[in-house]
């Protein structure tokens, strides 16, 4: 199964959504509230979203080696489909 | 102030200068709550009402591009969009913005790049 | 709509070689900027954003930056730089008399 990783925002909506997108599909994930670590952490984080292109909107969402950053659903679907074939 | 009269007063602040921009508050009213809501809670926070959903890093004149409403300073992503990056603004033609999706920014801006 | 007065805000050696003046005529905020003794501009001195008066904010050149959220106008126009739409609004002004007047 492809690991699932996170950045998300405690005050983002689509934060929200993109868990719970998650959740309800009993798919387990790991999320990181960047708004709630520390100022390195923060650093850590924001050089690794920008490496692979990313600015600071989130979520940000790791599946497997792919990222998708924004609430895509139906992106985040194809993305664990392809796992299944 | 209390939350509540600070959304008040943020929409009120905030309605003229998205309007001249070609956006509305997004009609999905509970969505509009709860973002402003957050915004409200940042501002309390920190003293500005920064995006609840754009990261604020210890650059300021980065932090200042995602001050709420941070149309101008993306203009053309969001437009693109039709909606801003949080979603508490869309296009005033705008009827359904469940539809409406995030375009990520690498990929608007690298598709752009001249 | 009632008509613009001119309204006397200032003794002109009061605001010449002083840079920027906060004044409220009919007790609107009203922000003069003198570059030189006859390039002067009159602004209204409240940010389009959220109101912050733009007078404690840093002239550049031509360029104001509001102290609050660094959203920058071209004084000569009132316009802001990053969405023409929005812009500090511009008063008519006069010297005369030894006194600076603005149309408002």
């Amino acid at each position: 199964m492809k690991k699932i990783k996170m950045y998300t925002l405690s005050t983002c909506l689509w934060c929200k959504r993109t868990k719970k997108f998650f959740e309800e599909r009993k798919i387990p994930f790991e999320a990181v509230d960047y708004d709630k670590v520390d100022e390195q952490e923060q650093e850590r984080i924001m050089a690794e979203m920008r490496e692979k292109g990313g600015g600071g909107s989130f979520p940000y969402v790791c599946i497997g080696s792919d990222v998708v950053q924004g609430y895509e659903p139906d992106e985040f679907e194809r993305l664990l489909d392809c796992e299944k074939k | 102030m209390n939350i509540e009269a600070r959304k008040k007063a943020l929409r009120f602040l905030f309605a003229p200068i998205v309007d001249k921009l070609g956006y509305k508050f997004n009609p999905e009213e509970e969505d509009a709550d709860f973002l402003l809501e957050q915004e409200a809670g940042l501002e309390r926070q920190c003293g500005i009402p920064y995006c609840p959903c754009q990261a604020r890093t210890k650059d300021r004149a980065e932090n200042m591009k995602i001050v709420c409403p941070c149309i101008p300073f993306h203009r053309a992503h969001f437009d693109a969009m039709k909606r801003c990056w949080c979603g508490l603004f869309v296009h005033k033609d705008v009827l359904d913005p469940s539809k409406l999706k995030q375009l990520p920014p690498d990929k608007f801006y690298g598709k752009n790049v001249h | 709509m009632p008509e613009n007065d001119w309204i006397q805000v200032i003794k002109a050696d009061e605001l010449l070689g002083q840079g920027m003046v906060a004044v409220f005529p009919k007790g609107l905020p009203v922000l003069l900027i003198s570059k030189t003794t006859d390039e002067i501009y009159a602004l209204a001195n409240k940010c389009p954003h959220m109101g912050c008066p733009v007078s404690r904010g840093r002239l550049e050149g031509y360029i104001l930056k509001c102290p609050c959220h660094d959203w920058r106008f071209d004084i000569r126009t009132g316009v802001f730089l990053d969405a023409p739409e929005l812009s500090l609004r511009s008063y008519e002004w006069k010297i005369e008399e030894g006194g600076v007047f603005v149309k408002i």
